[in-house]
This record gives C-alpha cells, sequence and structure tokens, in this order.
C-alpha cells in the first residue's frame, strides 16, 4: 500500500516536468525582463568610453610633444626657464625702439622753429610757423620770402607767369593786409 | 546818351563776369582745395593787375579790386577753418589717459573758439570795403600769432604726448621682464657686467619717467610749448637709451643662457 502510494506520487512529480507557463503569461514576463532599466551596466559602458577617449587623446598628445622635441621646435629649457625669453628678443626690442625713434622724428619734424628758438631766435618766424602748419597738415607751402609776389607796375601778365606754389594761411594774409 | 551807358554797363558786367570765372578757375571751388589752400602768388598779384589795368575806369577798378580782395580773403579764411578742424579731428580722435581728459576737452574747446573768431571775421568780410579787407586780414594774421599759434603747438604737443604713453607702457612691461631675468640670473651667479648694464637702462628708464610725468605738468599748467615740448623730446631721448640698455642686456642675458 506504502508502495503503491510512493510510485503515484512520483508520477504526479514527473507528470510536473510538463507543467508549461501560459503563453500570455510567458509574453508579458518577458516583456517585463526587457524592459528593465540596466542602469548600472550602461554607466560602466560610459566611463570605459569615456576612458577610452582620453586615452587615445592622451597618446596624440604625447606623440605630438615628443615630435616637436625632435623636430627641435620645442626646447623644454626654455618653457620651464624662470626667465622670459622675450627679454633677449632682438625683433621686439628692435620693433620697440624703433617706434621710439619715429616719435623722436615726428617731433623734430613737426616743430622745427625749436631748433630756430633754440639757436636764438626768440620768437618764430611767421614763415618758420607756417611751415609748421603746412608740415603738421600736409599742405604745399613756400616760403614767402623766396616767393614775392610779382608786382611790377604796369605788368597784365602776372598770372601767366603764376608758378603752381601755393601760399600759406599766413603768407596769404600778409600780403593780402598790404 | 542812354545808350552808350547800357552798351558801358553790359561791358562792364561782362567784363567782371569774365574776371570771377578767371578768379575762381585760378583758386578752384573752396572745397577742391580743402587740403592745400590753392592761393597762390599769382592770385594776389591779380590785385596789382587790376590796379595797373588803364582800360579800367576808377570805379570798375574799385569794384573788381573789392571782390577779388573779399574772395582771396575769404578762401585765406576757409583755409584757417580748415586747420581748426584737422587739429580738432586729431585731437578728438587721441586716445589720452584719464587724469588728462579735462585738459583734452579744455584744448577741444579752444579750437571752437578759434572757429568762432574765424566765423565772425568771415561774417564781417561781407560788409567792408578794400581797406576793410586788409584790416580784416591784418586781424586774423596778427590773431593767429598770438593765439593761435600757441594753441595749435600746444595741441600737436598734448597729441605727441599722450602718443607716448604707450611706449612708456611697453617700456615698463619690458623693464619688469628685464629686471626678473636679470635678478634670477645674479641669484645664481653674480655678474658685475649684467648688473651694471641693468642699472644703466633702469636710470635711464627713471629719467624718462620723470621728464614724461614733467612733460605732462607743463601741458596742464599751460607753460611755453617750447618748454613742453623739450621735456617730450627729452623723455623719448631717455626712453631711446632705456632701450640701448635693454639691448645690452639681452645680449649679456643670451651668453649666459643655453641656445
Amino acid at each position: 500500500m506504502k508502495a503503491n502510494t510512493t510510485m503515484k506520487l512520483f508520477d504526479i512529480l514527473k507528470q510536473f516536468k510538463n507543467i508549461q507557463p501560459d503563453a500570455e503569461f510567458s509574453q508579458r514576463t518577458r516583456t517585463e525582463i526587457l524592459l528593465s532599466p540596466q542602469s548600472e551596466r550602461r554607466t560602466m559602458r560610459g566611463v570605459f568610453a569615456f576612458l577610452h577617449i582620453v586615452e587615445t587623446g592622451v597618446a596624440v598628445v604625447l606623440a605630438g610633444f615628443f615630435i616637436l622635441i625632435l623636430t627641435g621646435s620645442f626646447s623644454p629649457t626654455r618653457s620651464i626657464s624662470p626667465i622670459q625669453y622675450a627679454v633677449i628678443d632682438p625683433q621686439g626690442l628692435h620693433a620697440e625702439a624703433q617706434a621710439i625713434d619715429m616719435q623722436i622724428q615726428l617731433a623734430d619734424v613737426e616743430y622745427p622753429q625749436v631748433t630756430s628758438t633754440a639757436a636764438g631766435s626768440t620768437v618764430a618766424s611767421p614763415a618758420a610757423l607756417t611751415k609748421v602748419f603746412a608740415a603738421a597738415l600736409g599742405t604745399q607751402s613756400t616760403s614767402s620770402a623766396s616767393t614775392p609776389v610779382a608786382t611790377t607796375e604796369g605788368s597784365t601778365s602776372t598770372a601767366s607767369t603764376t608758378t603752381s606754389t601755393t601760399l600759406s594761411v599766413d603768407e596769404a594774409l600778409q600780403q593780402l593786409s598790404r | 546818351m542812354n545808350h552808350l551807358k547800357d552798351t558801358a554797363t553790359g561791358a562792364f558786367s561782362v567784363l567782371f563776369a569774365a574776371s570771377a570765372i578767371f578768379i575762381f578757375g585760378l583758386l578752384g571751388t573752396p572745397s577742391a582745395h580743402a587740403a592745400e589752400c590753392g592761393i597762390t602768388p599769382g592770385n594776389v598779384a591779380q590785385i596789382a593787375a587790376i590796379q595797373n589795368d588803364p582800360s579800367l575806369s576808377s570805379s570798375d577798378e574799385i569794384k573788381r579790386e573789392l571782390a577779388l580782395r573779399k574772395i582771396l580773403v575769404g578762401e585765406t579764411i576757409v583755409c584757417a577753418e580748415q586747420e581748426v578742424q584737422t587739429f580738432q579731428a586729431n585731437l578728438a580722435t587721441t586716445t589720452v589717459p584719464n587724469d588728462v581728459q579735462s585738459l583734452k576737452s579744455q584744448l577741444l574747446g579752444n579750437l571752437d573758439e578759434a572757429s568762432s573768431f574765424y566765423n565772425s571775421e568771415m561774417a564781417q568780410l561781407n560788409v567792408v570795403g578794400i581797406a576793410g579787407t586788409k584790416v580784416i586780414a591784418e586781424q586774423v594774421l596778427t590773431w593767429r600769432q598770438s593765439s593761435f599759434l600757441p594753441l595749435g603747438e600746444n595741441v600737436n604737443n598734448f597729441i605727441l604726448w599722450a602718443q607716448n604713453q604707450n611706449l612708456f607702457s611697453t617700456a615698463q612691461t619690458r623693464m619688469g621682464q628685464t629686471q626678473s631675468a636679470v635678478l634670477f640670473l645674479e641669484s645664481a651667479s653674480p655678474n658685475p657686467a649684467l648688473q651694471t648694464a641693468f642699472n644703466n637702462a633702469q636710470s635711464s628708464f627713471s629719467d624718462a619717467e620723470s621728464e614724461n610725468a614733467a612733460a605732462k605738468t607743463a601741458l596742464i599748467q599751460n607753460l611755453s610749448p617750447d618748454q613742453s615740448l623739450a621735456l617730450i623730446k627729452q623723455s623719448l631721448g631717455s626712453l631711446s637709451d632705456t632701450y640701448q640698455g635693454f639691448s645690452t642686456v639681452g645680449t649679456l642675458i643670451s651668453k649666459i643662457l643655453p641656445q
């Protein structure tokens, strides 16, 4: 009797192997599993990708650095040195010195009367003054002393003998005040 | 008689018109000669030509001389106004340090006054005779020599000084860099020649700065333009000496440092 009961139990248990889930249940649970978040794995994948990019970048930079050293375009002593090499840059120094020379020349060109004042003349002559302004303005000017107006009496041909030189403002005023 | 009078008047009108065309032809339009002020000795000599023209009656001679003088004096004043405008434009576009902005404004105001003076003289020109045009020419000339010339020189000095400030700023930076380099090298291995060269550069720069400051004071205090200019030139000379010192220091450093 007892053995018979045992046999039945085994049969029942064997039948359990044939138990299968409902098709709808299988579908639903599979979908839920597949749709469940897998954040940990994704984050790890992003970190690895980032590290890979960094690794590539470092490799490229190092390669460039060594190329510069090999070609002599980069001098480690200059970059690491506490002395700024601009101090001994002759080109920069020359350019700055040249700018100063230009200013000195400008001062000399624009103010010729200073020289004459220093030489003893206390007041600059009108002709000198007009030269100053002519120089400052870039206008054409001639000295009134060197270009006296042709005022020959009875002459009507003065216009035809006129030179193309122009009078400065002060020279013109001087002549027009007579 | 009337017929003769009409003929004479017509002839005079034609003559006057031809004369005016000739004069304007010589002078050109004011705008065309804006930069060079096209009055020539020949234009002025036309006054004598009119005075000595036997074909002109006395009244025609006076009318033509007056017309010519007004044109010439007017043109000259226009040229003078253009000078003022040039000064104004140059000054207005000059960048100056904040502590001298008021001086810049003051000079611009003085130039405005100069422009007003010329406008006033130009207005008077319309209502004067031959003698009046001579007086106006003389007044403008006298005023220019007593007032406008110093003003123009002051403006030029101020612009020159303002332009120099960038040079001083650059030199200051270079002085700092040079000083650091010299201090570092001296701490590693004392070099009397290097120290002497640097001291010379430093001394020149100190002189340049003092003279530059004195020039600014002279401009602010409206001292004589010659005084301001002399100081500006001295400061530039000292700055040039400073750069010679920098050059010497640079040569010495480049001998010390590895290439």
